[in-house]
């Protein structure tokens, strides 16, 4: 009887959790691949390190007036202060694992450096925390479904052309600067597999996991992305085919070049871009 | 309850998994803070000082190859640092490299190339921006 109620509220904090990383990289991943906030980092003094989180916690507060993370909105003025701290807290997660992903943060970098790149990176994560919940979590109820998703091969076209155009929104705009070739240059062949896994999880938890979108609804839909592990890889393989895609367009590979260049440029692209196709089926 | 748009409003006690979570999260906080003061007050503003370690030369049909590895040992940051070896008693044979920057405290790794054995190059920093 005790397991019976404790195993809902357990699963509801996970979601709700998920629900917060899954936010703070849709609208993180952009600016985790600028190297200009890394190189910021490594010069940003202590003082103004404390002055930066100091600027996130204030935002979640504001953002956890009207938002949040959590499916149930927070009503005290206690629980918006300690939902805006956890929120903090989990940006600053999420934006250490990223960088330590894409090989910003290693054993040589100095502590300094460190912690002033993953401030400056938790900035925008916390915004995304902060905007998890009441920006990308209509209602089911209130989602409507044209009727020419009842076919199933319609449905699944329009899933799939969704992530394109998410992913391409995203690859695009990240494709013609040097921070692909650079991040590359910092990361290891066998890390490439721990990006293609955290691409993976991160496409199923926005989706899927952190209760996005009007699930019901779309799972309710037939067609090949219906299903959580489908539509995963279904999606993560279109978001490689248009990073590779914008890669050759902004000639960033070429046909004489290594394929081991090939594989890495598309796999390190296809990290945001995942994200972008997941944020494109939302608004589906 | 719920509030105007439908949503529930969160008023009931804080449930076990809230607070693990919540203990989880001011761990995290503590320590980034903790570790945001403790560099604010050990922080002895001295200006960026570099060493220069050499690793073992590889040769490659007659290409050397010298890795080296620059620490930063003062505080602050240097920008474009700029790493030259040249061999004793020449003037021209010399190879450089630029690292973008070297944090306080921070190791970064390059590889300097050479035509001639380079083991008794003289290699030293020769210049850094602020930035």
């Amino acid at each position: 009887m005790a397991n019976a109620k404790r195993q809902p509220a357990w699963k509801t904090e996970l979601d709700d959790l998920m629900r917060a990383v899954a936010g703070a990289f849709l609208f993180g991943a952009p600016f985790l691949y600028t190297m200009e906030v890394w190189w910021k980092g490594n010069f940003t003094s202590p003082p103004r390190m404390l002055l930066l989180l100091g600027i996130a916690y204030a935002a979640l507060i504001l953002l956890n007036l009207q938002g949040g993370f959590r499916g149930e909105r927070s009503k005290t003025r206690m629980r918006v202060m300690t939902d805006s701290l956890e929120a903090l807290a989990i940006a600053l997660l999420s934006a250490t694992l990223s960088l330590i992903l894409i090989g910003v943060i290693h054993l040589d970098t100095g502590l300094e450096a460190a912690m002033g790149r993953v401030i400056n990176e938790a900035l925008p994560f916390s915004l995304g925390v902060g905007i998890a919940d009441n920006v990308l979590h209509p209602d089911d109820d209130t989602a409507s479904e044209p009727d020419w998703q009842d076919q199933t091969w319609r449905g699944t076209f329009a899933d799939a052309g969704a992530t394109a155009l998410g992913a391409i929104v995203v690859s695009a705009s990240i494709a013609p600067t040097d921070e692909i070739p650079m991040i590359s240059s910092m990361i290891s062949v066998p890390w490439l597999l721990i990006i293609i896994a955290a691409s993976l999880l991160l496409s199923y938890l926005i989706v899927f996991q952190a209760s996005f979108g009007a699930q019901n609804s779309r799972r309710s839909q037939p067609g090949f992305f219906q299903s959580p592990i489908s539509e995963t890889l279904a999606s993560y393989l279109i978001s490689l085919l248009i990073s590779v895609l914008m890669l050759w367009i902004f000639q960033l590979v070429r046909l004489e070049d290594p394929g081991v260049q090939w594989v890495s440029y598309t796999v390190i692209l296809g990290f945001p871009a995942t994200i972008g196709g997941a944020a494109g089926r939302l608004a589906l | 309850m719920t509030n105007s748009t439908g949503k529930k409003i969160g008023t009931d006690p804080r449930t076990k998994a809230e607070q693990v979570s919540l203990a989880i999260a001011l761990a995290l906080l503590a320590g980034v803070i903790g570790i945001v003061i403790s560099l604010w007050l050990n922080s002895s503003g001295e200006p960026a000082r570099f060493r220069v370690d050499r690793g073992l030369v590889r040769n490659e049909v007659g290409v050397y190859y010298l890795p080296i590895t620059v620490t930063n040992e003062g505080a602050e940051t240097g920008a474009q640092v700029t790493v030259a070896g040249k061999l004793r008693g020449t003037d021209d044979l010399e190879s450089t490299t630029t690292f973008d920057f070297i944090s306080g405290g921070a190791s970064v790794t390059g590889v300097l190339v050479f035509q001639t054995e380079p083991t008794s190059a003289e290699i030293r920093v020769v210049g850094y921006q602020q930035p």
